[in-house]
């Protein structure tokens, strides 16, 4: 599928009005003398993959009550409103449908699809981020008694990159895990730490992100998370679209309670 | 004008004499001490704002401004030429009668100690003690001041605190919710379950992990019973509590399951035959 790129400047004159889709996410955008007012609202459905650019939307048009509408007062609106893809805020925990084993000596790519995030903002201000699907919230920690609020979908986890399904507001992670101890690696569930990935657009394949290592040394340690800025090969032209929120400690290297955690 | 003259040299007369002006002279620093004690301990609070927690802070320019005030006190009176080695022994034999008197503030000062130590909660948890619950708006030196959620004040004795329970509701980032549903007995259990489980998976705010619990409480009068447990962070507690009883309710109507009324079944003796029953109807009665 050919890059559809939905994101970068928006130019609106006063009294300007436009409506973007993308995905499962709608945007109103309007822009007045003195404030810029943005309107937004989830489809149910995630699977839904329709892009729309600035449609006009006419003045007498009113919007539906389960828009959420926010509204940012300026002294003069610039009339440039920026729409950047972003990664999630927090750590996503992809929860696969069957559990994943991966034998000793053995290594695997594991492919896992997480939705993108869209910022607004204008000039070097930020003004606000809705993400095209609002994944459940869930904890992950060794107890309830300290841990991380993360957020937590449902993964087919591919091993196989031709069965993954592209979409406009989705971003696939590959994961590469290694098993280096001498016992079977089982997980049927991975923590991501999307807040440390870049987020890249690629000519044939749709938002892709920095890449993960696994390490797994033994089942007395948490096993090695590294974060790579290299993609895999075969996406075509790779444009960066965003840098990673944080970056990670110490230089690419973090324990991370990655793989089991029960 | 005389009359102002002559007032004027009685203020300046009367100042002028020496122990008038050796106890103004006390109170002066002790107004100092006053006033050094507010700013020093005022500057260290904002020093250290970012490094302790509220409760110490306070503690902290409390410590200080008395500290310092007690020193100014001490000062101004060796200037006044009071003796202090009289004053101090007269002050110990009060603390001693006054001890016997006070026991129960005595053992309120040194559980407030033993509170400070042990932390339990910090100030702006939320604590349940006995039946009060409320958040914590100060740990003072012999109670602890809450502030309920219908906005009443309370002083529990630091004594109370050290002796009972307190449950503290802000320690641990997520909570569970009970929530206790009946099912009439005609329902299939298996789709209940399943209903249940689809209601906790719609709501964003019921944690995935840990999962959401249901389990089986009795074959009770009227209904079998469940515990549906879900999990929220500590801040979308309220929130969960109010949505999930409404979804679960919502989900049962679509799913035509029943929510059963209490039942009483009637028996006309140890065979359970019907019992007669007579329809009387207006037009019966007309004719």
């Amino acid at each position: 599928m050919k890059r559809e790129i939905w994101w970068g400047d928006v130019e609106l004159e006063l009294e300007g009005r436009e409506r973007w889709v993308v995905g499962p996410l709608e945007l109103w955008l309007a822009r007045y003398p003195l404030e810029w007012r943005v309107g937004y609202r989830r489809n149910e459905d995630p699977s839904v993959a329709e892009v729309i650019h600035g449609e006009p939307w006419p003045e007498e048009q009113r919007l539906d009550e389960d828009v959420e509408v926010q509204r940012f007062a300026f002294k003069e609106t610039p009339s440039t409103l920026t729409l950047t893809p972003i990664l999630a805020d927090r750590p996503l925990v992809a929860r696969t449908e069957t559990p994943l084993i991966l034998p000793s000596g053995e290594e695997m790519v594991v492919y896992v699809s997480t939705p993108v995030w869209v910022k607004l903002g204008v000039a070097a201000t930020d003004l606000l981020e809705v993400t095209s699907y609002r994944p459940s919230d869930t904890w992950f920690g060794p107890t309830t008694g300290g841990g991380e609020l993360c957020y937590g979908l449902r993964s087919r986890a591919r091993v196989e990159r031709s069965q993954l399904e592209e979409h406009p507001a989705r971003a696939v992670t590959a994961l590469t895990m290694r098993n280096h101890s001498s016992k079977p690696l089982a997980f049927d569930r991975l923590k991501l730490p999307v807040q440390h990935l870049e987020l890249h657009s690629t000519e044939d394949f749709g938002f892709w992100t920095s890449s993960l290592t696994v390490e797994h040394e033994s089942s007395e340690e948490a096993p090695l998370v590294k974060v790579e800025s290299r993609l895999p090969e075969g996406l075509g032209d790779v444009m960066r679209v965003s840098d990673a929120r944080a970056q990670p400690e110490r230089g690419g290297l973090r324990r991370a309670l990655g793989a089991l955690w029960r | 004008m005389e009359t102002l003259h002559m007032i004027w040299e009685v203020v300046v007369d009367f100042f002028s004499n020496d122990t008038v002006a050796t106890v103004a002279k006390g109170l002066l620093i002790l107004l100092g001490a006053w006033w050094v004690g507010r700013a020093v301990s005022k500057g260290l609070e904002g020093a250290l704002r970012k490094k302790l927690s509220a409760q110490h802070l306070m503690l902290l320019r409390r410590g200080v401004f008395y500290t310092i005030l007690m020193i100014g006190l001490f000062m101004s009176l060796q200037h006044i030429g009071l003796d202090l080695g009289v004053l101090l022994g007269a002050a110990g034999i009060l603390t001693v009668a006054i001890g016997f008197a006070s026991q129960t503030s005595a053992s309120n000062l040194i559980s407030g100690l033993f509170l400070i130590v042990e932390q339990p909660f910090v100030v702006g948890d939320t604590i349940r003690v006995g039946t009060t619950t409320g958040i914590v708006l100060s740990v003072d030196l012999l109670s602890v001041k809450l502030r309920t959620f219908d906005n009443l004040f309370v002083r529990v004795p630091n004594e109370t605190l050290v002796k009972s329970e307190i449950t503290n509701l802000s320690h641990f980032p997520v909570r569970r919710y009970d929530l206790i549903v009946g099912v009439a007995y005609k329902e299939d259990l298996k789709k209940v379950r399943g209903v249940l489980l689809k209601v906790a998976e719609e709501n964003n705010l019921v944690l995935d992990e840990p999962e959401p619990l249901i389990l089986f409480q009795g074959f009770m009068d009227s209904a079998i019973t469940f515990q549906f447990s879900v999990w929220a962070t500590r801040e979308n507690f309220p929130d969960v509590r109010n949505q999930v009883p409404v979804a679960v309710k919502a989900a049962f109507d679509a799913a035509n399951i029943e929510i059963p009324f209490p039942h009483r079944t009637l028996y006309t003796g140890s065979v359970t035959e019907p019992l007669p029953v007579a329809l009387i109807t207006q037009h019966q009665e007309a004719s």
